[in-house]
C-alpha cells in the first residue's frame, strides 16, 4: 500500500512546485489568486481523498467536507472579485 | 466514533482558519497599499521547504496508519515518531523564520499585515505543537501494546488537517506577498 501513497506525496509535491511556478510568473493578482485557490482546493482534496482515506468514508460525510470546501472557496473568490472591482474604483 | 468526533472537531476548526484567512483577505483588499514582505529567494524558497516538510511527515503518518491495521506496532509506533519530528522539524524553521523577519524589521506585529501573519500561522504552529504532543502519546501507547489501530487513525485525521490548512495559508498568506 505505500506505492499509491507515494504516488500522492509527489503529486502534492508537484503541485506545490506549480504554486511556487506561478508566484515567481507573476501574473495578475486576480488570475493568480484563482489560480493558486483552485490547486490549493486540488492538494487539500488530495489530502483528504487518500491520507485521511476520505475515499472509504460513507457519502454524507464526503458531502459535508464538499459543501464546506466549496464555500470556503466561492466566499474567498467572491471577496477577491469584489476587491478587483474596488481597485478599479479607486483608479477613477 | 472517535473518528466521527475528530472529524467534526476538523470541520468546526477549519471553520477558524477559513474565518481567519477571510479576515486575511479584507483587511487586504481594504488597505490602499498591502505589504509584500516575502523575497523569492531565501523566504518563499524557505516556506516552501516548510511545505515539504509538512507533506513529508504527512507520508509517514499515513504509513504509521497502515502499519497499525498490520498490527505492526514497533513500525507504526515508529513512523509516528517520525511524523512528529517532521513536526518539530517544522516548528524549528518557522520559528527561525520569525525571528529572522522580526529581526529584519520585514514584518512587526503591530501592523495589519503583521497582526494577522503572526497570528494566523501562530496559530496553525500551536496546533502542529498540539499535534507533535498527541502523536508522541500515541507512539509511546502503541509500543507499550496500548491503543487501537482507530485511535491512530483518529490522530492522523488532526495531523493531516493541520497539514491542509497550510495548503491554504502558503499559498494566501505567502505567494500573494511576494515582493516584486
Amino acid at each position: 500500500m505505500t506505492g499509491p501513497y507515494l504516488r500522492v506525496w509527489a503529486a502534492l509535491i508537484v503541485l506545490t512546485l506549480a504554486e511556487v511556478a506561478l508566484a515567481w510568473v507573476r501574473l495578475p493578482t486576480l488570475p493568480t489568486a484563482v489560480l493558486l485557490v483552485a490547486v490549493s482546493l486540488g492538494k487539500a482534496g488530495l489530502i483528504a481523498w487518500y491520507f485521511m482515506h476520505l475515499k472509504s468514508q460513507r457519502p454524507p460525510a464526503i458531502g459535508a467536507l464538499g459543501a464546506a470546501l466549496a464555500l470556503f472557496a466561492a466566499a474567498l473568490l467572491l471577496l477577491l472579485a469584489d476587491g478587483s472591482r474596488l481597485a478599479a474604483l479607486r483608479m477613477l | 466514533m472517535k473518528q466521527t468526533g475528530m472529524w467534526l472537531f476538523v470541520l468546526s476548526d477549519s471553520l477558524t482558519f477559513a474565518a481567519l484567512l477571510v479576515v486575511y483577505t479584507v483587511l487586504r483588499l481594504g488597505a490602499p497599499q498591502w505589504p509584500h514582505p516575502f523575497s523569492f529567494s531565501p523566504a518563499i524558497l524557505y516556506a516552501t521547504g516548510m511545505t515539504a516538510v509538512l507533506l513529508t511527515s504527512s507520508l509517514t503518518m499515513v504509513w504509521a496508519v497502515e502499519a497499525m491495521r498490520a498490527a505492526a506496532r514497533a513500525r507504526a509506533a515508529l513512523w509516528m515518531a517520525a511524523t512528529a519530528l517532521g513536526g518539530a522539524l517544522f516548528i524549528v524553521l518557522h520559528l527561525s523564520e520569525w525571528r529572522h523577519l522580526y529581526n529584519a524589521d520585514s514584518i512587526r506585529p503591530a501592523t495589519a499585515f503583521g497582526s494577522v501573519f503572526y497570528g494566523i500561522t501562530g496559530l496553525h504552529m500551536a496546533h502542529v505543537a498540539c499535534g507533535i504532543i498527541y502523536l508522541l502519546v500515541l507512539a509511546v501507547g502503541v509500543s507499550r501494546g496500548r491503543f487501537r489501530a482507530e485511535d491512530v487513525e483518529t490522530g492522523g485525521l488532526f495531523w493531516h488537517f493541520v497539514d491542509v490548512v497550510w495548503m491554504f495559508v502558503f499559498p494566501v498568506v505567502y505567494l500573494m506577498a511576494v515582493r516584486a
